[in-house]
């Protein structure tokens, strides 16, 4: 077994490589504490921006260059989407030297989903592992259970991608999503990581590992980027019916990445690409005969949507006339 | 597995009863001196 000298790291150390500067705060209350029983608001808050943010692909870029000074074998997790493609997009123009995770569920489970990331890869020779994660053995042994009392995890997905993060040799970083406009329940707001999102992040505090819980956050500029330069900011796309709307949201994000500099393309591999679990619901379903098997089985027992999660504040320092001025002009 | 779901249920029920005394589901505003607050989409399950 390789030597991992992070291991030796203070917390404080750790924090630096996680986001830029430890500038990106989670917590429940203004200052950022972490006692999540009754809680009622959960915040997160980003760092000041020293300047107004380039374009989405430069603020990558130049994130990809920090972390590249700072972390000895990134390992960027491929899903096949859109926002770890471009976050590896970044690694190569940024000339930073990478390898690749793939996820593989259930022999082959989500095949329809990994393959883009598989094409992305041998296409841009990028030398890629593939983690087999035996998801319904998993889960029948209670991992979402666990995982959720540990890391706030409240999905069974989640878990099983720590799981996977679990068998990771290297240092893993994960592109997470940008900050972006989302209308719900006909309610326009913005959409950034909300406190489950962030339960790897608390998985690799846990267990003292260096990585980057959410690239699309590293820096304060890089978060503002795209409501700064692309029609994210005065677009509204429902993200509410995560089948219903797949094919324009997918869309929409596809242009997004592209007006933000990102040479991404439309890729077939990617067209049923949604989160990557469906397969893995469809077969169990399947087994008992109900749409409902898997859900009642595995997210049931974690269905509780804590007050928090409704009330979820992103706080942006009142002298940080940059990022204000941006998210106000997209309100 | 059965135990497990028992713990989690005897959990969620403590939390589920306290907050359902003192909130009425979503708050519209908040006040943070120091900074300005942004509304953050609701957060939802994965299907």
């Amino acid at each position: 077994m390789p030597e991992k000298p992070y291991l030796k790291m203070t917390p404080e150390d750790l924090r630096e490589i996680y986001f830029h500067e430890n500038h990106f705060k989670s917590g429940f209350d203004e200052h950022f504490s972490e006692n999540s029983l009754n809680a009622f608001f959960h915040y997160i808050s980003i760092g000041t921006c020293k300047r107004f943010p380039n374009s989405p692909l430069v603020e990558a870029k130049r994130a990809a260059q920090l972390i590249g000074q700072k972390i000895d074998r990134p390992v960027l997790c491929l899903s096949g989407g859109l926002d770890s493609e471009a976050m590896a997009m970044a690694f190569i123009e940024a000339g930073v030297v990478f390898t690749a995770a793939l996820m593989n569920l259930d022999n082959g489970l989500n095949e329809y989903d990994i393959s883009a990331a598989r094409y992305f890869c041998k296409k841009n020779s990028i030398a890629y592992t593939e983690i087999h994660v035996p998801a319904l053995r998993l889960l029948e042994k209670g991992l979402h259970l666990d995982m959720a009392e540990k890391y706030r995890t409240l999905s069974p997905e989640r878990a099983l991608f720590i799981y996977f993060l679990q068998q990771l040799e290297g240092n893993p970083i994960l592109a997470g999503e940008i900050l972006r406009k989302e209308k719900s329940n006909g309610q326009v707001s913005l959409c950034c990581p909300k406190d489950r999102d962030l339960c790897y992040w608390r998985y690799f505090m846990d267990q003292k590992i260096a990585a980057v819980p959410y690239f699309h956050f590293y820096t304060p500029e890089l978060a503002v980027s795209f409501m700064a330069h692309t029609s994210v900011k005065d677009e509204e796309k429902e993200n509410t019916d995560w089948q219903g709307q797949h094919q324009a949201f997918y869309l929409h994000k596809l242009k997004v990445y592209q007006e933000g500099g990102f040479a991404i393309q439309d890729n077939p591999h990617r067209t049923q690409k949604w989160h990557g679990f469906e397969g893995l619901k469809k077969k169990y379903d399947a087994q008992y005969d109900s749409v409902e098997a898997y859900n009642r089985a595995y997210r049931a027992p974690l269905e509780l949507h804590p007050e928090y999660d409704l009330n979820q504040i992103l706080l942006i320092d009142e002298n940080d006339s940059i990022a204000n001025r941006i998210l106000n002009k997209s309100e | 597995m059965k135990e497990k779901v028992q713990k989690f249920d005897s959990k969620k029920e403590v939390q589920k009863n306290s907050e359902q005394e003192k909130n009425k589901k979503k708050i519209k505003s908040v006040k943070i001196k120091g900074y300005v607050p942004y509304k953050i989409n609701a957060g939802k399950a994965i299907p």
